[in-house]
């Protein structure tokens, strides 16, 4: 186990050094390198400008150079001064990230319970007109873009029968009713994918586990379906979905960039957007480097849960 | 993928189960699907034929129509047009095109790859398979949408950039499947003949291995199409995908967001188009899948 856990922890920071190295990398591909801190057509700048500019983020140097500098001073803490407000990374992000992660763990509140609920009810009856309709939506759930799926919502709920706010996150001093109103949309689509993929994962185990010779002992004993189904099958159905959990987390990375961005939700996924539009490297290369580092660590996590739930996989 | 266990389903409550006799039909012979994936690639291949109108030149006095089964619909512009008065079929039509092309080329792309690589690891094992699989590991777990907001900025917005970032974030994907079934056939009899009779690998790869995998790389591959054309359509949504001069639906989608107030079938209406198309792409996936593998079978 201790083999396993140390050789998934030096994968889990290759990953992270190529990470830095992907973004980095990719950033100086281009034509003009200029171009990550400048937009194209800022007209009016003239050539001594210009360089001027390439010699003050050191865009003149070498690319090991370069290179060696920046990851110095990521790994300091150092990400640098944002372009456009002029104010550095760190604390740009750090007024945003709260947004996220509550927005996060609505969402995944909202998908989880329903989803394993669901899909407990979808197992045990099997074939039934419920089984085939929470599936039918799950697939329906894999074939829409969240993107699409959130402007419908904002469409039928809040512009139509304006039951719900339409976007953006309600200021703190508001009520406590008037906030959470504000999560409702966002927090839905988010959770509509990993909703079904909790659906999904619980049906096929607890179909598993219902068929086992436990369960068929319980019943025989004379236990009571409901606790044969709550008590004895659930428990050890859950445990697929329960390692799945941190890849859930790690999908929402992808998925906050969308919702985010749909609903003006202030949070680093739409920062992240609004940064790579507004040419603003700094920024985005820190809300990717967050990001990637959630992604490897999430990643980790649901590693090491396989690992200690089954044993087979330490010896792969 | 991890093996599920097939679990047997009594013949009984399938015959009684009535929903569940029209779900095993469209299963059994997924003929709406196909219907739908036909009539989209011809729409997309002789777009140029069938555009009522110039995709990008709008009639402000024709702006705003709704599509004809509403209110004040217009039999000339079926689907409805724009804020600036662009007919919507037509520029469904061009958009097709893209989501399909670029889906297709970065589709076979990790489809060459990924085969590739995965029946190498499979075959060779050992040292090869190791340092394969962990590469596959590692391209699995980069974050790609991040990864195209930087080559946005860096390289500019263009149908090749676009292309490129979604080939090689799909090759990885049927890699590992493919692996594991060439390790299940490395060690059949047939193949040893083949070894005993002085067959070189790369003979024994491709007559003997490939065609026993197919079957693998075409779910695969039918799965991922339906992604492929979603992550496009991510791409430009946000402003970072193909340049804005060329309709596509994920454009169409981000510019009717401003007017859901008034000209919402702008956004609605691509949107269908993706829906319609990336589920049935599923369907045919998981139809093959059923027919082919039943192992590969997730969902049941």
């Amino acid at each position: 186990m201790q083999k396993f856990f140390i050789r998934r922890l030096i994968f889990a920071f290759l990953t992270l050094w190529s990470i830095t190295f992907v973004v980095f990398g990719l950033s100086r591909m281009g034509p003009d390198p200029l171009l990550i801190y400048v937009r194209d057509d800022s007209y009016g700048i003239s050539e001594e400008t210009l360089e001027k500019l390439r010699a003050k983020w050191g865009l003149d140097q070498p690319f090991h150079i370069q290179y060696i500098k920046w990851m110095g001073a990521i790994v300091r803490g150092d990400f640098g001064e944002s372009i456009a407000a002029q104010r550095p990374v760190t604390k740009i992000i750090a007024e945003r990230l709260p947004a996220t992660l509550q927005l996060a763990a609505v969402a995944w509140i909202l998908a989880s319970i329903p989803g394993v609920g669901l899909g407990v009810l979808s197992a045990v009856k099997r074939g039934s007109m419920w089984d085939y309709f929470t599936r039918t939506l799950a697939l329906i759930g894999q074939a829409t873009p969240s993107f699409w799926l959130a402007i419908l919502m904002i469409l039928l709920v809040a512009v139509r029968l304006e039951w719900l706010p339409p976007a953006t996150k309600a200021d703190s001093t508001e009520s406590f009713m008037t906030q959470a109103s504000y999560f409702v949309l966002p927090a839905l689509v988010l959770g509509f994918d990993p909703w079904a993929t909790y659906l999904r994962l619980t049906r096929s185990s607890m179909l598993e586990v219902l068929d086992s010779e436990f369960v068929k002992l319980a019943r025989a004993k004379g236990v009571s379906r409901t606790s044969v189904i709550w008590r004895h099958a659930l428990r050890n159905a859950l445990i697929q979905p329960l390692t799945v959990s941190a890849l859930v987390l790690a999908s929402f990375i992808t998925g906050s960039v969308f919702v985010e961005t749909v609903f003006a939700w202030p949070g680093i996924g739409r920062l992240a957007v609004q940064a790579s539009l507004d040419n603003d490297f700094p920024v985005l290369a820190g809300v990717v480097l967050l990001f990637g580092t959630a992604y490897v660590v999430m990643n980790f996590i649901a590693d090491v849960l396989y690992a200690v739930i089954d044993p087979r996989i330490r010896y792969d | 993928m991890t093996d599920q266990p097939i679990v047997f389903q009594s013949p009984v409550k399938r015959v009684i189960a009535v929903p569940g006799r029209v779900f095993s039909f469209t299963k059994r012979w997924p003929i709406i699907p196909l219907v739908i994936m036909l009539l989209i690639v011809f729409g997309a291949v002789f777009a140029p034929v069938l555009a009522p109108f110039e995709p990008q030149k709008g009639d402000l006095r024709a702006r705003n129509i709704p599509p004809v089964w509403l209110d004040g619909g217009d039999s000339t512009h079926w689907l409805g047009t724009d804020n600036l008065g662009r007919d919507i079929y037509s520029r469904m039509l061009y958009g097709a095109r893209i989501s399909l092309f670029v889906a297709a080329v970065a589709v076979a792309f990790g489809l060459v790859m990924g085969t590739l690589t995965g029946v190498t690891a499979g075959y060779y094992g050992g040292m090869v398979d190791e340092i394969l699989m962990r590469l596959v590991d590692l391209w699995s777990s980069l974050p790609f949408l991040l990864i195209a907001l930087i080559v946005a900025i860096s390289v500019g917005p263009s149908l090749g950039m676009v292309i490129g970032l979604l080939a090689v974030s799909s090759w990885s994907a049927g890699s590992r499947n493919i692996r594991g079934e060439v390790l299940s056939l490395r060690n059949r009899e047939y193949v040893h003949m083949a070894r005993v009779m002085n067959a070189s690998d790369v003979r024994i790869i491709l007559r003997h291995l490939l065609p026993n995998v197919m079957h693998v790389v075409i779910v695969i591959t039918t799965l991922r199409t339906g992604s492929m054309i979603i992550a496009e359509a991510g791409l430009s949504f946000l402003g970072v995908g193909v340049p804005a001069s060329v309709p596509t639906w994920g454009l169409m989608i981000a510019q009717g967001q401003k007017f859901l107030t008034t000209t919402w079938w702008m956004s609605i209406v691509p949107g269908v188009a993706i829906f319609l198309i990336v589920l049935s792409f599923n369907f045919l996936g998981d139809w093959l899948r059923d027919r082919f593998d039943p192992r590969l079978n997730q969902l049941d």
